[in-house]
């Protein structure tokens, strides 16, 4: 039965019927997935779209090659890897600034769940995390999105899944020590750039 | 105490942030837009496919006749000759000896020793012949000879005796009287 704002494949497609169908049923059920991937790497709404349309294309290309038994994970994998493509180089985000909102609302007594929907404090975390190194980066950015457990980043990365929990957990301490250094008011006396 | 509650505080600011870091939803439609454009790919990839065979056959096309340019320029036909026998009859045309490279290279330009070709130079003007020697043409007497040589014995015995017999005994006139015998000489014959 058709929905409202739902479009069918039943017009001409690239592909055999069966795949089509599959294909379909995979950018209902993970197209969100796949955006939140490439955005939890490009940060920016527009960039994730395009990136998500670009998995989807690519994926379509090699579906005539291809015989799919995971498309969660497969789409997964190409989403990421678009993404990575598609990343802007050498983005700065200033910290300065935002250590200082971070510190006044701290003082104003605003509790952790307030400050985390601050846009300065989300520009601190995006800026605390580029700052990470590659192999922590990485699972760390994976895990944000909330579809993705240990399995599919070991998978998507193409690393053990012990490797992921390790990294993840020193990721996440270099995080904190970090993050209460700003919240102490030690961030001004380092410079942003020298801050791991 | 203060210290306890400082690191649980930045535990769970960590973890409210990461939770909201990717948790995004896309704009309303982008499962429509994907669709229209997994269905725009089979016209645009035809169109690719076109233009990569028009591009492919162009360049094909394009080494093809620049080969048959290359060729048509390194060997240039023959010139010939006709070749004619005693009677002043042509017998055939025979392709001319192609000059030499010192005979094609322009002799006010080249500075060095008589009598001797770099073999550069005479690699780039010596003459390419497809065949050793070059094939001449039949000329006309000699096809009506190969197609007379085809012919029976007796049909080729009557053609070639149709000519004039040397074998018969030949008469000798007398020649006519000069118009004034008086003046000629006496001659040995007439002693």
């Amino acid at each position: 039965m058709a929905v409202a704002g739902q479009v069918s494949l039943s017009e001409p497609f690239p592909v055999a019927d069966t795949a089509a169908n599959e294909f379909e049923a995979a950018i209902r059920d993970h197209s969100r997935l796949v955006y939140r991937i490439a955005f939890s790497v490009l940060r920016n709404h527009h960039d994730a779209e395009d990136a998500t349309q670009e998995t989807f294309m690519r994926c379509l290309r090699s579906l005539r090659r291809t015989v799919v038994r995971d498309w969660r994970a497969w789409l997964a994998r190409t989403s990421w890897r678009v993404a990575l493509d598609r990343r802007p180089r050498g983005r700065e985000i200033s910290m300065d600034d935002a250590a200082e909102t971070i510190a006044s609302l701290r003082v104003a007594g605003a509790s952790a769940e307030e400050m985390a929907g601050n846009r300065q404090m989300e520009a601190l975390l995006e800026r605390l995390i580029s700052a990470l190194p590659t192999e922590l980066r990485e699972p760390l950015t994976l895990s944000t999105v909330e579809e993705l457990a240990s399995p599919d980043i070991a998978r998507i990365l193409g690393i053990p899944e012990g490797s992921v929990r390790t990294r993840l957990m020193r990721a996440r301490q270099i995080l904190k020590e970090k993050l209460s250094a700003v919240l102490e008011g030690g961030h001004g006396q380092r410079k942003p750039e020298t801050i791991r | 105490m203060d210290s306890e509650n400082q690191k649980q505080f930045v535990d769970e600011l960590l973890d409210a942030g990461l939770a909201r870091y990717s948790n995004v939803a896309p704009r309303p439609g982008l499962e429509g837009r994907i669709l229209a454009d997994v269905r725009a790919e089979p016209g645009r990839r035809s169109w690719f496919v076109w233009a990569g065979w028009l591009a492919s056959g162009a360049v094909a096309a394009a080494i093809i006749l620049g080969v048959l340019a290359l060729m048509r320029l390194r060997t240039p036909p023959p010139p010939t000759v006709p070749v004619v026998a005693r009677g002043g009859v042509q017998i055939g045309l025979v392709p001319t000896p192609r000059p030499m490279a010192r005979q094609l290279a322009a002799p006010e330009t080249w500075h060095g020793r008589p009598g001797r070709v770099h073999g550069r130079d005479a690699r780039a003007t010596a003459p390419r012949q497809a065949a050793f020697p070059s094939p001449a043409p039949l000329s006309e007497q000699e096809k009506l000879l190969l197609a007379c040589l085809k012919l029976p014995p007796e049909t080729q015995e009557s053609i070639f005796k149709k000519g004039p017999d040397v074998s018969e005994e030949l008469e000798i006139k007398p020649l006519p009287p000069l118009a004034d015998d008086s003046e000629m000489p006496e001659s040995e014959n007439d002693r």
